[in-house]
């Protein structure tokens, strides 16, 4: 019996920031020291290789076409980074005709072969390595490896900016497949960034309609919002932001991220 | 005995509950959509097969004016098709149901009453208007009741009701027609209750017409997706009208005797096979999208023609019957959903008008000449006619697909949650 979590970060649209808060909550609970594994199912726009600035010899992919095992895609990054506990990353290939090999598999065949060896690996990591926590980054929409990927996951974590075209989108994403995927008993949460109001000129800004927003989004999708985290141009823009979390404590991104593992621990 | 039928029964509802399980259209305007055009459509079709019998109950016709009646209704059909789709536009929609079911419901029944060359003719032409001048109407209600991903299958249950309610009235016209002298009054009443079920559709519900931009038939010819899907359709008629000459050459061999249980059984089946692969398309059309049956029926028909040309034999006969059938199934549901995907809630008349019912008068047209004239073409053109037919294909996969690509990737990732579901459900039990 599998202990700990599994978590997926999932958003309607791209930029919402879910690598960017993946990486650095997988960081922090590293830190804390725990044992995580982060994995980038965003199989269509791999991004996890270029945040950690990594080549594996062996990615996500290898393991999906059965070419390779879990031990064999995960970079050990703890000692680098100099984290208490354990950070174990698997990289999705940003090569070309990978991503195209992706793109084009639609076939059950092929796609439930691919999750009967994740499910495997996702067992393997629990029960062998110990791990706390599995989190999964995705691909934003609904496309078959995020589905894939949330389909695994415990808890599902819907990453949305504060505007209408991300809200409708969300909105309309949990009608057309969350109430499926949570059948079988995992929860989904919704987490709000890059809320504006941080920026000192925020006179446009009203958190009066930012709240009534998350009343009436609360009340329409059924759901939680779990952290509503404001934004920051030093994190959000920096050309090469890496786990400011574990990297400026102080930040108040950083306690925002820490307000987010704590929720995630009691969820 | 009992327990396993009402097992089945209940299997059988289940599935079919699958099928409208995400049906946004309810339950009455379903019924009330199908019924309305179901009705007129079975009327149609057992009018002009049985038009000798209706017309000849107490006078002594000759076949020349029989034929002559039978070419005024299709043309006033066809002439009230077109201002049928043109008025609907600009009128009251209920009075014109209304108006447009009375007067079919008095044009049939006073077939009964009263008969002769002259009466036959101008019953013709009325027969004939009270198909056109409101059937583009219905069918047009497609657009308004029912969303493109479910449009295949409201329009597939159209289709199944108004071939069941044919084969049904075959049933009764030919146990009539053998054991009763009055096999043509017999038809008639059939003809007048198939008329009565369209007001079963306007006592459920008060029909509303959506009012959209009105559209020019310039604007609509013109549109390149149209005449992209129109071209196979309309190859499809033609051809599935020319091959009667081909059945008239084998009527006329010498051993045309053998081929008697393939007219027959197969005519039959012919029938029988659009009520199921009615249902079928619309189910494919809604979830893989318009072009798909559509290449499924071309295929279909040209194999069929295919095997008539190449291995004339009752067999091949009976073969060419039976597939044809289907692919009149698969065709025709899909020819009653696109013309509501491309007007976009606008002239959707105008479109049905094009798309799907000239088209069909054609076909009608050339078999009833090929019936007329008895002239007979050898078979090697149902060969000829088969190449059309795959080349006919072409068009079609060049157009644009009509069912939005979001409802086909919507469905497609809701079956696919449904699998990966159970899989990790299976895991976590194993775990």
């Amino acid at each position: 019996m599998t202990l700990g979590k599994t978590i997926a970060f999932h958003s309607y649209k791209g930029g919402t920031g879910k690598t960017t808060l993946i990486s650095n909550l997988a960081a922090l609970y590293a830190k804390n020291g725990k044992t995580v594994c982060l994995l980038d199912f965003d199989l269509y726009a791999p991004s996890l290789s270029a945040y950690f600035r990594k080549s594996p010899s062996c990615y996500l992919n290898d393991l999906l076409r059965g070419e390779a095992s879990i031990s064999d895609i995960l970079v050990d990054v703890t000692s680098e980074l100099g984290l208490n506990g354990k950070l174990l990353v698997g990289f999705s290939s940003p090569r070309k005709e990978d991503i195209n090999e992706i793109e084009i598999k639609h076939e059950l065949k092929w796609q439930l072969a691919a999750m009967r060896r994740v499910l495997a690996a996702k067992n393997q990591l629990f029960e062998d390595s110990k791990i706390d926590y599995l989190l999964l980054d995705t691909s934003p929409g609904i496309r078959y490896w995020s589905i894939n990927a949330l389909a695994i996951a415990d808890g599902l974590f819907l990453v949305m900016k504060i505007s209408d075209m991300d809200i409708e989108g969300t909105k309309r994403m949990i009608k057309d497949i969350y109430d499926s995927l949570t059948r079988f008993g995992s929860r989904y949460y919704l987490i709000l960034n890059k809320v504006p109001g941080a920026s000192p000129n925020s006179e446009y800004f009203s958190e009066k309609e930012a709240v009534a927003a998350v009343v009436d989004l609360e009340r329409d999708t059924g759901s939680r919002v779990v952290t509503s985290i404001p934004c920051f141009c030093d994190v959000s823009f920096n050309r090469h932001e890496f786990l400011s979390a574990v990297k400026q404590p102080e930040h108040l991104f950083s306690k925002k991220l820490i307000g987010l593992s704590e929720a995630i621990k009691d969820l | 005995m009992q327990a396993l039928t009402s097992k089945a029964v209940r299997r059988v509802y289940m599935k079919f509950g699958v099928l409208t399980a995400d049906f946004r259209i309810s339950r009455r305007n379903f019924v009330a959509v199908t019924l309305l055009s179901s009705g007129t459509l079975a009327w149609f079709f057992v009018v002009f097969a049985y038009f000798e019998d209706i017309f000849t109950l107490s006078v002594k016709v000759d076949m020349f004016w029989i034929n002559i009646g039978k070419a005024v209704f299709v043309t006033s059909a066809v002439l009230s098709v077109i201002i049928g789709s043109m008025i609907a536009e600009k009128t009251n929609v209920r009075k014109l149901l209304w108006s447009w079911i009375a007067l079919g419901l008095l044009a049939t029944a006073s077939l009964a009453v009263f008969q002769g060359i002259y009466f036959s003719l101008l019953d013709s032409v009325l027969l004939g208007v009270s198909f056109g001048l409101g059937f583009p109407c219905c069918l047009g209600f497609l657009s308004h009741y029912a969303v493109a991903e479910e449009r295949g299958r409201v329009a597939g249950a159209i289709f199944f009701e108004a071939f069941a309610f044919v084969v049904l009235a075959f049933l009764v016209a030919e146990q009539s027609l053998i054991s009763s002298g009055i096999a043509g009054v017999i038809i008639i009443m059939l003809c007048v209750g198939l008329r009565s079920i369209s007001i079963l559709a306007l006592v459920l519900i008060p029909f509303q017409r959506e009012q959209g931009k009105e559209r020019s038939w310039g604007s609509i010819f013109g549109n390149r997706n149209l005449v992209l899907y129109l071209i196979p359709w309309i190859m499809f008629n033609i051809a599935s009208g020319l091959v009667s000459f081909v059945q008239n050459w084998i009527y006329q061999q010498p051993n045309s005797a053998d081929y008697d249980w393939a007219f027959t059984i197969g005519n039959a089946i012919h029938f029988l096979m659009p009520v199921i692969f009615a249902l079928i398309s619309g189910v494919v059309a809604d979830r893989f999208g318009r072009k798909q049956p559509i290449v499924f029926g071309m295929i279909m028909l040209g194999i069929s023609f295919a095997l008539l040309g190449s291995f004339t034999s009752p067999l091949s006969l009976f073969l060419y019957l039976t597939i044809s059938g289907a692919a009149w199934g698969f065709l025709i549901v899909v020819y009653a959903t696109v013309p509501s995907d491309l007007a976009y809630g606008g002239s959707q008349e105008k479109f049905y008008a094009l798309c799907t019912i000239l088209p069909l008068i054609v076909n009608l047209s050339i078999t009833g000449i090929a019936n007329f004239s008895g002239a007979s073409m050898a078979v090697t053109l149902s060969s000829i006619l088969s190449i059309i037919i795959f080349v006919s294909i072409i068009p079609v996969l060049r157009a644009t697909e009509t069912l939005p690509e979001s409802t086909i990737r919507e469905k497609e990732a809701r079956e696919h949650v449904k699998k990966v579901e159970k899989l990790v459900e299976e895991s976590r039990k194993k775990a």
